[in-house]
């Protein structure tokens, strides 16, 4: 299943943070717990780690790039496995998610059905 | 690079208490380490490894006191286009250039600047990464204050500021959840060298210290004291000062 690499929640008071660096590329593997990405938030740069093990398919964000916690920043997918639509509107949608309080719990892992096919 | 003594000690000690500790992540004791004059270099390399064992639960927090040699440090979100003078007179000054991974721009670090490096976990602090930037300043502040020093956190400018003057730069990385740099307060540096850049980017305010303040010396172990002091209490944790982990 395709695991959605999330802009992690930093604090309370952190609503959007920005992407410095991208230690991987696209179609590299990755693994569990290996920092991918590098953000930053005022004086702090925060390593960005995997969810899962994986291969990282689609970078969403690119370096310089602002993303409200909870926003996808990339899809990491099994071997074998496609992805085949990524909804245009997902990091707007879960945007407005948060908004009206429907909180997700820290690093959820999170699957669109539409994604697996 | 010869190796100071106190790191060599450190070393020595590290070893064979490693081996016999328990883990010690949930471990509330801090402890801290004055290193005396270290090269950035070797600080940098010495976190790495501190931050290696603390992911592992091999020891407990730490923090690191020390001063750096002469260096321009350029952070992950700085550039080179920030030093305002020529390599040459950098060199002549017996400055070197360096990059790091921590957050932050352009900063000079020197002899009489005391530099707090901490390896915290906060994992078990809530992981909130700006309450952790907050507590840090708050140390500096209510130290600063013990030296009847009135300063202030600026909302457009990170660091700590003493009117329009920039008197302890921040600098962070967070790995794993594990915190990596941290502050340099300017207790009785020369503040010259930071001429030759424009600190964090900013062109239209100074720097100062605490000496510059006070037109008296303070004693670098007097300041690092009451760090630890208002670090225990602002981080709710036991601070042991030590000389093994």
């Amino acid at each position: 299943m395709a695991t959605e690499l999330m802009m992690p929640k930093l604090g309370t008071k952190i609503i959007e943070v920005t992407i410095i660096e991208w230690k991987k590329k696209e179609g590299e593997s990755v693994e569990k717990g290996e920092s991918i990405c590098v953000i930053k938030t005022m004086k702090v740069a925060f390593e960005v780690e995997a969810p899962e093990s994986g291969i990282l398919a689609k970078i969403m964000a690119k370096e310089g790039d602002t993303v409200p916690v909870g926003g996808v920043l990339a899809y990491i997918l099994q071997p074998g496995e496609e992805l085949v639509s990524i909804p245009k509107s997902r990091i707007k949608k879960r945007e407005a998610k948060r908004r009206r309080g429907s909180e997700r719990p820290y690093a959820a892992k999170c699957c669109s059905k539409s994604e697996n096919k | 690079m010869a190796r100071s003594g106190k790191i060599r000690a450190f070393n020595k000690w590290r070893e064979p208490i490693l081996t016999k500790s328990e883990p010690a992540r949930k471990s509330k004791g801090c402890r801290v380490f004055n290193l005396g004059t270290v090269d950035f270099a070797e600080a940098s390399q010495l976190q790495s490894e501190l931050i290696e064992l603390r992911i592992a639960g091999k020891i407990p927090d730490v923090i690191l006191f020390l001063q750096h040699s002469p260096v321009i440090t350029i952070g992950a979100s700085g550039g080179e286009q920030n030093i305002v003078v020529p390599q040459s007179i950098l060199e002549s000054k017996g400055i070197s250039v360096v990059h790091t991974d921590r957050g932050g721009d352009i900063t000079y670090h020197g002899p009489g600047q005391l530099v707090g490096y901490q390896i915290l976990d906060l994992k078990i602090r809530g992981r909130d990464v700006h309450q952790y930037v907050h507590n840090l300043e708050e140390v500096v502040i209510r130290t600063l204050g013990d030296y009847s020093i009135n300063a202030h956190r600026d909302p457009d400018y990170p660091g700590i500021w003493v009117g329009q003057e920039k008197i302890c730069a921040m600098g962070i990385r967070v790995v794993h959840w594990i915190t990596k740099h941290g502050f340099a307060l300017n207790v009785n540096n020369d503040l010259t060298p930071f001429s030759y850049i424009k600190p964090c980017g900013i062109t239209d305010r100074g720097v100062t210290s605490i000496n510059q303040l006070l037109r008296r010396e303070p004693k670098i172990g007097d300041v690092t004291n009451s760090i630890i002091r208002h670090f225990s209490v602002v981080f709710g944790m036991k601070v042991y000062e030590a000389t093994v982990l």
